[in-house]
């Protein structure tokens, strides 16, 4: 189709440990189209970060072997979230958020403009001169998303991304990212642990077991999209039949 | 009433250095032995000994000690985080560097004299090459122990290798790298000491030693002062410079 984003076939992926092959995903597919948004539940060790580490091409031969065919977009036109380690402590509001600019030798003045709207349109333009331990978990992440913004990517990956921060600015943050996928058309892969978080965000929930990691079901969730969706029978009962193929799933493994 | 914080400490500062002389000069009064002058006649003896020799000796240990400590710096520094970073390089120098670590690098004094002489680059290569190692080993492991997170999130936004060194791997390391400095400094002045006191004409190292040869006890503790009033001083500028580095570690 012309406008797949990211395409996954028969992936089988293992970590290279001290000349052993320790195996983390087998057999998975994904397909997510432009402007589509994806989300990715299960529990710990079923290789969730993993799926998103191989997309963002991270690991090197040396740390992975990996069989079948992965599709993704170029490096320059992704962009990647993590719950704790995004930031760096070292550097103030601004030079973080800049430096995926940076690092593109994109750092011009006309970047820059574009970078203190996103960071005035977030609401953190007051903390650009602060570090990011000077910072709430909200606006932190608020910062990870304007670096991740201000580079105008395709597909946005996020691991975890809400996962350590308070009911509250957990929701802010979700609406935020709803209205900035429904404005920008950008695409967005997310994993968490997070049954409602997966509902309300993915329009595709791809629930996963370990052990090693496969995908158990798709669950096509059409309605998601906006915030609204939260408070709608049809979510309710999307989140329990999530919590229930989950349930399955670990079972089965233990 | 409210006081400046910095004022505070500076206050407490001259309190303890107020504190130390008393002490020095009770003992003295308490041992009345002409090896150990009250603290007194120490200062003054310092005081006249600026313009006779002692500021000409002070420049030339400063001279030393700070080259040194910029050589071995300079070295250490990125070879210490490229062993902890390159697993390739570090599986053929590591076992070096790991014999060579502990052998008291001291002992090579008379090879070092023998070989670069009895000037300025005897010494500093002594002092460069004890705190080197210092340096290196703590570059290298703090690099080993760079969270992969912050490494795999920088790597999402295209960064080279040469990137990650530059925005993850030296910022997270220059923490340690300045301890390492700390403890460094107090070697690299007794090592300082040591080569002065051998075949030397200049430096604190020498003025103690000779004072003390000529039985001229005051001015033997006019040196001390000097020897200790080099280390408070660079071990302030240590601060300074980390402070100025590193304004990440002192938020609060």
């Amino acid at each position: 189709m012309a406008n797949e984003l990211v395409k996954i076939e028969k992936l089988q992926v293992s970590y290279k440990k001290s000349g052993s092959l320790a195996p983390a995903l087998e057999s998975v597919d994904l397909y997510l189209e432009q402007g589509q948004t994806c989300t990715v539940i299960g529990p710990s060790g079923c290789g969730k970060s993993t799926l998103l580490f191989i997309l963002a091409g991270l690991y090197t031969d040396a740390e992975v072997e990996i069989r079948g065919r992965v599709l993704s977009p170029e490096k320059r036109r992704m962009a990647l979230i993590l719950q704790d380690y995004g930031l760096l402590p070292w550097k103030t509001v601004w030079d973080n958020a800049m430096l995926g600019l940076k690092i593109r030798g994109m750092s011009n003045k006309a970047k820059q403009g574009i970078l203190e709207k996103v960071l005035r349109d977030l609401g953190i333009w007051e903390f650009k001169d602060r570090f990011p331990a000077q910072l709430s978990g909200g606006q932190r992440q608020r910062v990870a998303i304007a670096r991740a913004l201000a580079l105008e990517p395709e597909l946005l990956l996020m691991d975890e991304p809400l996962s350590s921060l308070d009911a509250l600015t957990r929701e802010a943050l979700q609406e935020l990212l709803l209205d900035i996928c429904q404005k920008t058309k950008m695409s967005l892969i997310l994993v968490t642990h997070n049954i409602e978080e997966a509902v309300l965000l993915g329009r595709q929930v791809l629930i996963m077991s370990p052990g090693p990691g496969r995908i158990l079901n798709v669950l096509e969730n059409s309605s998601a999209g906006n915030i609204g969706y939260r408070n709608q029978q049809a979510y309710f009962e999307q989140c329990l039949k999530v919590r229930k193929l989950l349930e399955r799933g670990i079972n089965d493994a233990c | 009433m409210h006081v400046n914080p910095s004022v505070k400490s500076f206050i407490n500062y001259i309190i303890a250095i107020l504190f130390l002389i008393l002490l020095w000069q009770f003992i003295s009064l308490c041992m009345a032995d002409p090896a150990l002058p009250g603290s007194v006649q120490a200062i003054r003896a310092f005081v006249t000994g600026l313009d006779n020799g002692i500021s000409r000796n002070l420049l030339f240990s400063a001279f030393r000690v700070v080259i040194s400590i910029l050589l071995s710096t300079l070295l250490a520094v990125p070879l210490g985080l490229l062993l902890g970073r390159e697993t390739h390089l570090d599986r053929f120098l590591g076992p070096v560097v790991y014999l060579i670590y502990p052998i008291p690098k001291i002992v090579f004094l008379p090879v070092v004299l023998s070989l670069f002489g009895l000037g300025n680059w005897a010494k500093i290569f002594l002092i460069s090459l004890i705190i080197f190692f210092q340096i290196l080993v703590t570059a290298r492991d703090a690099a080993r122990s760079v969270e992969r997170l912050y490494l795999y999130s920088v790597k999402s936004l295209g960064a080279s290798r040469k990137d990650l060194y530059r925005h993850v791997i030296l910022p997270a390391c220059l923490p340690e790298i300045f301890t390492s400095l700390r403890t460094g400094l107090g070697a690299a002045i007794a090592v300082l000491f040591m080569t002065e006191t051998f075949a030397s004409s200049e430096g604190i190292g020498f003025y103690l030693m000779d004072s003390w040869s000529r039985l001229s006890y005051n001015e033997m503790y006019a040196g001390v002062i000097a020897m200790s009033l080099l280390g408070f001083v660079l071990y302030i500028i240590l601060d300074w410079l980390e402070k100025k580095i590193c304004p990440w570690k002192f938020l609060y």
